[in-house]
């Protein structure tokens, strides 16, 4: 469900909350995925629904739209809710999409160097999937990175040493191999390659050119904010964190995973990931406070994070 | 004698060579088939490819053609037949030039973009603009005169640009349908197609074209407008305007087979075509069949060979019965030489006064050691192991591996009693496996169960000796693992028949309600009330015999029945649980042990925290006993389950400490809360080594962990434990473990 959602942000940031509200429509079921991937994920993944209801309750979304959401979601197998007691945790499903990804490594990992100049197609055999298991391969393949250059023709650099998902394990995988055929190829000359010129050249590609720029144009507002020194409640920082990291992440779900070598030439790309990374550790702090405070199990424990989320974005501050 | 006379019929010439035969003709009709088959399974499969690929090729063509076509379309938009055929304004010339040289810049690629006027003459266009007669060009032609709106050309030069390209044109019309003019854009071709063909990167001899019914538009690889002097059999096949198709053709351009697919070029009358060389495709399997032809031949020539060298047959069999007697893993002797060879041991050693004794060796847990780091990691670790092993047995000793982690050793001794040597080279083997292995880079700490048998008081034969053996590891097995065991008169009757247990046994147990759950107090030590209750595992076979799980914990893990079983003692114990508390206010915890492979195989998770919420239970009533194989092999999936089931409020505690491996610091990259001290360091029998479990009780403490302690059976033991700040304790001392209604009395005497 699309929401038009209000806000729970300081009087200073509302200018900043018309733009975004302009640019962005909220669906509550992505962002419950991203409240979970981002900030339940490395805090053991389980969390009390009832909690998580709460928390995004304060970006303006009703109970009750997040609760059949939530439904949703388990009826994906995305989440899957676990009763104890009168109370329900939640807990995320990270082994969706084909690799066990679904690409929330790219959100926060930096981009690899070592393209092997070989791009990998996956054709997809329309004729052996039912229409929605057809659609399901096609994600999982687009959140591994592949970028869709048809409807059934998708590609992605192959990096080395691949640490998403290498074409070796799809390969082997006969789940896979059963319903799509994968050829290598080889770049001619890296800067020059036709492929990156058929990606890039898509109305899709431009077209998600177009929405980082505009992510860029709003998120360095509000970086010039922040850093104006506004007084930010910690509820406020898990709000635009939350926001922030969101749009971000849809972002990169739906760009090619792309080596330095390519990437290099697409700015607005890169930029994101800067401003991203910046605010990010602007917010870390506080909305880290308002997490403590907040999250719990369905049997009332307090969650900690674990050492792996201080390896986001390269090194985020550990504290003290 | 009997075996003798076997062993020389067949040796005897006729009767082997018409074995000879009748092996080598199923041998040729098996191969043949088999080649048939892999061949037609080959050729379905670059059928496939080239399909996939002709498919891309030809959604990339169409993509141009669309691109090029939407450009053309837009600029048309923008002129009119006053534009086209007039002389313009200098300020309306300016606004058309801009317009195009727009619309140039958002396509890569283009080698021109020119517009033309209804009498064939340049008007605009993006370079050279030395030629301006282009009434001669076939796209010209063709939209003036033919009925079409859209051209695309055979690859040719482009005047303006010089560089070859196709040419997509449209024409443009007035309202009352007069020829205003043409725009046409030259795609070039290296540009825009031979490189992205050049990038596939195909193996040897593939071809990449653009064509329609007679022409090729564009190949790959060399270059464009093909004369084919007639059509060929992909241009009649295109007659019939198929979607798609394949063929298998010599091509008449480079007289190379290959196997074509087609795919016609959406919105166009095009076809991108793939063909992939027969030869270099097929060549494999080719080579492969050929191979095996060839191997069936060369059988046939080695008959005839055989027919006149029986007598050189003796020593090739020789040579194949050495190879069939040794392991190709380990290089270790096999079972076949073990039972050739044992015979004339024995009766050596024991015609000379001496003594032998057959020690069997089963490692511990290899199952897990396969399911959690690979069966490449599990080969290495039995590589390994028996180098170690080959290291500390004596040079007159043999080492055996039997198959998977078996192995057998025949220990010979000097004089007549065989027990002292043997129960010194059974603890150096069990010593030698306390060193870590290094696997992947990694330390690994195996054990391994070891049974003996003693020549001749425990047998004589080979079948006795190693059937007391095994006995004698299972015995050992059943009460602890890394230990030895040498067998005695009886041993028997304390060895449940673990070795002749199959899973379908157990399987019928299960479903027969023969496992039954018991449960022994965990005591606090400060307060000496019971905290808790151990739930442990029984099956109760019909004659009344009580099978204690470790004796078939191993056997379930292997085929997986501990999942099943592992659930159905979760369920017990909740519903024991939710009995206790409908009568009784007091808190009782229920510790269940967890075995590596629920961690692994069984959607762990979700079934704990199903049943426990189904009974209104809370996650703390739980602590869940990891063994040190869990901790150690480090997996990823177990440790993020564990983490999950702890951040749900269960607990963990580290079962069996003090006698493996596992280092306190190990304890820090997992959620434990406590650790159980082994019963191996309260057993009275051989006394407690005091400073050893103060130490062990003072580290976990440091580290906020508690200790209970296992298997107390004496008072003096209990104090020693207490007096070390132990904080729970368990065993016989209290109570062995319970049926469910006897531990609920005993629970309540002691309250």
């Amino acid at each position: 469900m699309t929401l038009l959602a209000k806000f729970n942000l300081p009087p200073a940031l509302a200018k900043w909350q018309v733009e975004f509200m302009r640019s962005y429509q909220l669906v509550a079921g992505d962002l419950v995925m991203s409240l979970m991937l981002d900030m339940a994920e490395h805090r053991g993944g389980l969390v009390r629904q009832g909690a998580v209801v709460e928390m995004l309750e304060l970006v303006g979304i009703s109970a009750g739209t997040l609760r059949s959401a939530i439904s949703r979601l388990n009826s994906e197998g995305r989440l899957r809710s676990i009763a104890t007691g009168r109370r329900a945790d939640m807990l995320i499903n990270t082994d969706f999409g084909l690799c066990g990804t679904d690409s929330i490594h790219r959100v926060y990992q930096l981009p690899q160097n070592g393209w092997t100049s070989q791009w990998v197609f996956a054709f997809l055999e329309r004729g052996s999937l039912a229409g929605d298991r057809y659609f399901k391969l096609r994600d999982g393949l687009i959140y591994d990175g592949y970028f869709p250059l048809a409807d059934n023709i998708l590609t992605r650099p192959e990096l080395e040493p691949c640490t998403s998902c290498s074409i070796e394990a799809l390969v082997a995988d006969t789940s896979i191999c059963q319903h799509v055929r994968f050829v290598v190829g080889s770049a001619v000359d890296e800067q020059q390659t036709p492929v990156l010129s058929w990606i890039t050249g898509s109305e899709q590609f431009q077209a998600l050119e177009a929405r980082y720029s505009r992510y860029n144009q709003i998120f360095s507002r509000l970086e010039d904010e922040i850093s104006s020194g506004i007084a930010l409640q910690a509820s406020h920082a898990f709000v635009l964190r939350l926001l922030m990291i969101h749009q971000y992440r849809l972002l990169v779900r739906d760009t090619p995973e792309f080596p330095t070598e390519i990437l290099n030439y697409f700015e607005p790309l890169q930029d994101a990931r800067v401003i991203t990374t910046r605010i990010y550790k602007m917010l870390l702090d506080r909305s880290e406070e308002y997490l403590s405070a907040v999250l719990e199990t369905a049997s009332g424990q307090k969650t900690r994070l674990d050492v792996g989320f201080y390896q986001r974005f390269g090194g985020l501050p550990f504290p003290e | 004698m009997k075996s003798k006379t076997s062993k020389n019929r067949f040796h005897r010439p006729d009767v082997l060579l018409t074995l000879l035969w009748v092996s080598i003709v199923v041998v040729f009709v098996l191969m043949t088939t088999i080649f048939v088959s892999s061949r037609n399974k080959a050729l379905t499969n670059v059928y496939q490819r080239a399909g996939s690929l002709s498919h891309l090729i030809a959604t990339h063509a169409g993509y141009q053609f669309d691109r090029a076509d939407a450009l053309l379309v837009e600029m048309l938009d923008h002129v009119d037949f006053a534009d086209l055929n007039t002389d313009v304004s200098p300020e309306r010339r300016a606004v058309i030039e801009a317009v195009l040289n727009t619309h140039w810049k958002r396509l890569p690629n283009i080698a021109s973009f020119t517009l033309i006027g209804a009498d064939g003459i340049r008007r605009y266009g993006v370079v050279n603009k030395n030629f301006t007669d282009l009434s001669t060009r076939g796209y010209f032609i063709s939209l003036r005169d033919g009925g079409q709106d859209l051209y695309i050309s055979q690859a040719e030069e482009g005047l303006a640009s010089g560089k070859k390209g196709i040419h997509v044109a449209r024409r443009k019309m007035t309202l009352d349908g007069r020829f205003a003019g043409v725009v046409v854009i030259n795609l070039a071709i290296h540009d825009v197609f031979l490189d992205f063909y050049k990038e596939l990167n195909l193996e040897k001899d593939y071809t990449v074209a653009i064509r329609d019914v007679e022409k090729i538009f564009v190949r790959y690889p060399m270059g464009e407008n093909l004369k084919l002097g007639s059509v060929n059999k992909i241009g009649e096949l295109l007659r019939e305007d198929p979607p798609h198709g394949q063929i298998e053709m010599v091509s008449k351009i480079d007289g190379i087979n290959r196997l074509y697919a087609f795919e016609k070029i959406d919105n166009t009358n095009l076809y991108a075509v793939v063909g992939l060389s027969k030869e270099v495709t097929l060549g494999e399997s080719n080579t492969e069949g050929l191979l095996m032809l060839l191997a069936a031949f060369l059988a046939l020539c080695g008959a005839g060979l055989a027919t006149l060298k029986v007598s050189k047959l003796k020593k090739s069999e020789a040579r194949a019965n050495h190879a069939a007697q040794h392991d190709v893993l380990t290089g270790l002797a096999n079972r076949s030489y073990l039972i050739n060879e044992f015979e004339v041991w024995r009766k050596d050693l024991l015609d000379h006064g001496n003594s032998l004794s057959v020690i069997f060796l089963d490692l511990d847990n290899f199952k897990v050691v396969n399911d959690t780091l690979g069966h490449a990691t599990g080969d290495e670790l039995l590589v390994q192991l028996s180098k170690r092993l080959n290291s500390v047995i004596d040079q007159r000793d043999h080492l055996i591996r039997l198959g998977g982690d078996e192995f057998i050793i025949v220990h010979e001794t000097i004089g007549k009693i065989a027990r002292p040597s043997t129960e010194r080279l059974c603890w150096k083997l069990i010593e030698a496996l306390k060193e870590p292995f290094l696997l992947n880079g990694q330390n690994f700490v195996a054990s391994a169960s070891i049974g003996a048998a003693l020549a001749p008081e425990h047998g004589t034969t080979l079948d006795e000796l190693s059937s007391a053996a095994d006995i004698a590891m299972y015995r050992g097995k059943a009460f602890g693992k890394g230990v030895y065991t040498i067998y005695s008169e009886g041993i028997e009757d304390l060895v449940p028949k673990v070795d002749t247990l199959q899973i379908e046994e157990l399987k019928a147990a299960f479903e027969n309600g023969q496992f039954n759950v018991f449960y022994q107090p965990i005591i606090c030590l400060k307060t000496g009330k019971a905290t808790g209750l151990e739930v442990l595992l029984r099956w109760i076979k019909p004659d009344g015999t009580v099978v204690p799980a470790s004796a078939f914990v191993e056997v379930m893990e292997r085929h997986g029945l501990i999942v099943d079983v592992g659930a159905f003692v979760i369920e017990q114990a909740s519903q024991m649980l939710a009995r206790w508390k409908a009568n009784n206010p007091t808190p009782l915890s229920i510790s269940i042990n967890v075995s590596p492979v629920q961690l692994l195989e069984g959607d762990f998770v979700k079934t704990v925290m199903d049943t426990v919420s189904k009974y209104g239970h809370f996650p703390s009533d739980f602590k869940f006993e990891l063994s040190e194989r869990v901790i150690l092999s480090d997996d990823e999936r177990s440790t993020q389950r564990i983490r999950r089931l702890s951040v749900a409020g269960y607990e963990f505690q580290l079962d069996d400490f003090g006698v493996g491996y596992t280092s306190l610091a190990y304890l820090n990259k997992h959620p434990i809360s406590a650790v159980k001290i082994d019963r191996s360091l309260s057993s009275s029998t051989v006394g407690v080594d005091v400073q050893l479990v103060s130490g062990i009780i003072g580290m976990a403490k440091a580290m906020g962990l508690r200790t209970v302690v296992e298997g107390i059976e004496s008072p003096t033991v209990l104090e020693l434990f207490k007096a070390s700040g132990c904080d729970e304790a368990q065993g016989y001392l209290f109570t062995a473990p319970l049926v469910e209604a006897a531990v609920l009395e005993f629970l309540m005497e002691l309250q």
